[in-house]
C-alpha cells in the first residue's frame, strides 16, 4: 500500500535518476561526437539567439563604455574613420582615450601585416570560470567570420574561433588548457609549441633541445597552412622562466602573454586573404 | 506554475548577468556562481523536486549558452544534484540562519567536484589539480558571499507566489 509520502519520494527519486542519467547520456554522446557532433546545432542556434542579448546585457551593465564597433564594419579604413572621429570629439575622459589608442594598436599590427580584420567587441566570459577560458564577441558568420580563425587584440594573440553563429561567435582564449598554437622565437627563429594553463603563465615547448632561449625572449605565431587557424607573425608573449632539463628532447620554458585576459574588450578576427597565385617562371625564348 | 516561471526568468537572468559582468571581474581562482546561487534559492523554498528539476534546467542552459564549449549535460549533472540535495535543507522544521549558507557550501562543493569527476573521466585537460585547488575554496567564498544577497529575495518571492495561488 502506497502512502502519498511514498509515492512523493518514488517520484523525487525516479525524477532525480532520470535526469541524472539524461545528462550523463548527453555527455557521452556530445563527447564522443566530437566536432562533427549533432548538438553544434544547438550551440550555433543558441549563439545566434543569445549572442545578441549578451551584447545588450555587457552594454547594460558597462555604462561606461559607450563606445561601440559596428559590427557590420570589415573595412580597416573604416576603423581609421572611426578612429579619427574619436579623436576629434572633445570627450577627453580616460575611456575614449584607451579606446583609440587600443585602436592604434590593432591598426599598426593588422596594418603591418596586411591583414583584413573584423573588430568585435568581447561581450562575455565562460560559466565554467576557472576550467574552461573561453570569450563570446559580438561578430560572427554575417561578418564573415568562420570557426578556425585567429583573433587579436592591440597587444597580440587573443585566440581562436571555436564556433560561429550569425551574429556572434565562441572563441577559445590563448589561455585555455586546450589552446595550443605554433610559435616561433624571434631572436633565433626556433620553432617550438605554447599551449594555455589556465591561470598560470603559458607553456612553451622549443622543438630543439639544444635551442637558444632566454628569458625575455619574445614569441610570435608560426602560422598554419593557408593562414587556418592561425595566420603568422601575431605577437604572442615573452618567456619568463626556462625550465633546464638535461637529456630531454625538447626544451620547456614559461611565456606570459601580451595580452592581459582579465581585461579583453576590442578584438579583431583576422579573415584569410586567399593567396594570390605566383606567376611561373618563363619559359625558354629559343625553341630547340 | 507561477513559481517555475519566476524560476525560469530568475535562471536566465542569473546566467546572463554572471557569463556578462560576474565572469568579467577577473577575480582570483572562479567567478561568483550567481546561477549557482539562485537555483539553491529556489530549492531551499520549493524543496528537492523543484530544485532538481530547475537545477538540471539551468546546468542545461548554462552548457548551452555561448561560450561554453563543452560536452553538453557537463554543467546539468552537477547542477541537478546540488539542486536536489540543496532541497533537502528545505524542511522548515530545521532551518537556522545557517542554512541558506550552508546549502550553497553544500551546492558549491557537488558542482565543482562533480565537474572535475567527469573531466577526469573524459580525460579533458581542462581538468588538473591545480585548477581544482583554484576553483574550490575561491568557488565556495564567493558563492556563500553572494547568498545573503540573494536567497532571502527569492525566498520572499517565493513564498509571496505560493501564498498568491493558495489564495486563488
Amino acid at each position: 500500500m502506497t502512502t502519498p509520502v511514498n509515492r512523493e519520494t518514488r517520484r523525487m527519486r525516479f525524477v532525480l535518476i532520470t535526469l541524472l542519467l539524461a545528462s550523463f547520456t548527453l555527455i557521452a554522446l556530445d563527447y564522443r561526437s566530437g566536432h562533427g557532433s549533432p548538438f553544434n546545432v544547438i550551440r550555433r542556434a543558441a549563439a545566434t539567439v543569445f549572442g545578441p542579448i549578451e551584447r545588450a546585457v555587457t552594454s547594460a551593465v558597462h555604462p561606461l563604455l559607450h563606445f561601440h564597433v559596428g559590427t557590420n564594419s570589415s573595412q580597416v579604413s573604416k576603423l581609421e574613420q572611426e578612429n579619427a572621429q574619436l579623436r576629434s570629439q572633445l570627450r577627453t575622459s580616460d575611456l575614449a582615450r584607451t579606446r583609440a589608442a587600443e585602436l592604434d594598436r590593432l591598426l599598426g599590427l593588422t596594418g603591418d601585416h596586411g591583414y583584413k580584420a573584423v573588430p568585435a567587441r568581447v561581450v562575455a566570459l565562460s560559466a565554467s570560470s576557472g576550467f574552461e577560458w573561453t570569450a563570446t564577441i559580438d561578430a560572427g558568420t554575417a561578418d564573415g567570420i568562420q570557426p578556425n580563425m585567429t583573433v587579436i587584440s592591440g597587444d597580440g594573440l587573443v585566440g581562436r574561433v571555436k564556433l560561429a553563429g550569425r551574429s556572434s561567435a565562441t572563441v577559445v582564449l590563448a589561455i585555455d588548457p586546450l589552446f595550443s598554437v605554433g610559435a616561433r622565437l624571434e631572436r633565433t627563429g626556433g620553432v617550438g609549441f605554447l599551449s594555455g594553463t589556465g591561470q598560470r603563465p603559458m607553456s612553451y615547448t622549443l622543438l630543439d633541445p639544444q635551442g637558444d632561449i632566454k628569458v625575455g625572449d619574445q614569441l610570435v605565431t608560426w602560422g598554419s597552412p593557408g593562414n587556418v587557424p592561425f595566420v603568422e607573425g601575431v605577437p604572442i608573449g615573452t618567456v619568463v622562466k626556462v625550465n633546464l632539463t638535461p637529456g630531454a628532447t625538447t626544451r620547456q620554458a614559461l611565456v606570459k602573454p601580451y595580452v592581459d585576459f582579465g581585461a579583453l574588450d576590442l578584438v579583431a578576427v583576422v579573415i584569410p586573404q586567399p593567396r594570390s597565385p605566383r606567376a611561373p617562371l618563363p619559359s625558354p625564348s629559343a625553341k630547340h | 506554475m507561477r513559481t517555475r516561471f519566476a524560476a525560469a526568468l530568475a535562471i536566465l537572468t542569473a546566467l546572463l548577468l554572471q557569463v556578462c559582468l560576474l565572469d568579467r571581474l577577473g577575480l582570483w581562482g572562479t567567478a561568483p556562481g550567481l546561477l549557482l546561487v539562485v537555483v539553491v534559492g529556489f530549492a531551499l523554498a520549493e524543496g528537492p523536486l523543484f530544485g532538481c528539476v530547475l537545477g538540471f534546467c539551468a546546468g542545461l542552459l548554462a552548457d548551452v549558452v555561448p561560450p561554453a564549449d563543452h560536452p553538453l549535460g557537463w554543467l546539468a549533472l552537477g547542477f541537478c544534484a546540488a539542486g536536489y540535495l540543496a532541497g533537502t535543507f528545505a524542511d522548515p522544521s530545521r532551518r537556522s540562519a545557517f542554512t541558506p549558507m550552508v546549502a550553497v557550501a553544500v551546492a558549491a562543493i557537488v558542482t565543482t567536484f562533480e565537474y572535475a569527476f567527469v573531466g577526469v573521466l573524459v580525460g579533458d585537460p581542462r581538468i588538473s589539480a591545480y585548477a581544482i585547488a583554484r576553483v574550490l575554496p575561491a568557488s565556495i567564498l564567493y558563492d556563500v558571499l553572494l547568498t545573503p544577497f540573494v536567497i532571502p529575495v527569492i525566498g520572499v518571492l517565493a513564498r509571496r507566489l505560493r501564498v498568491d495561488h493558495r489564495r486563488r
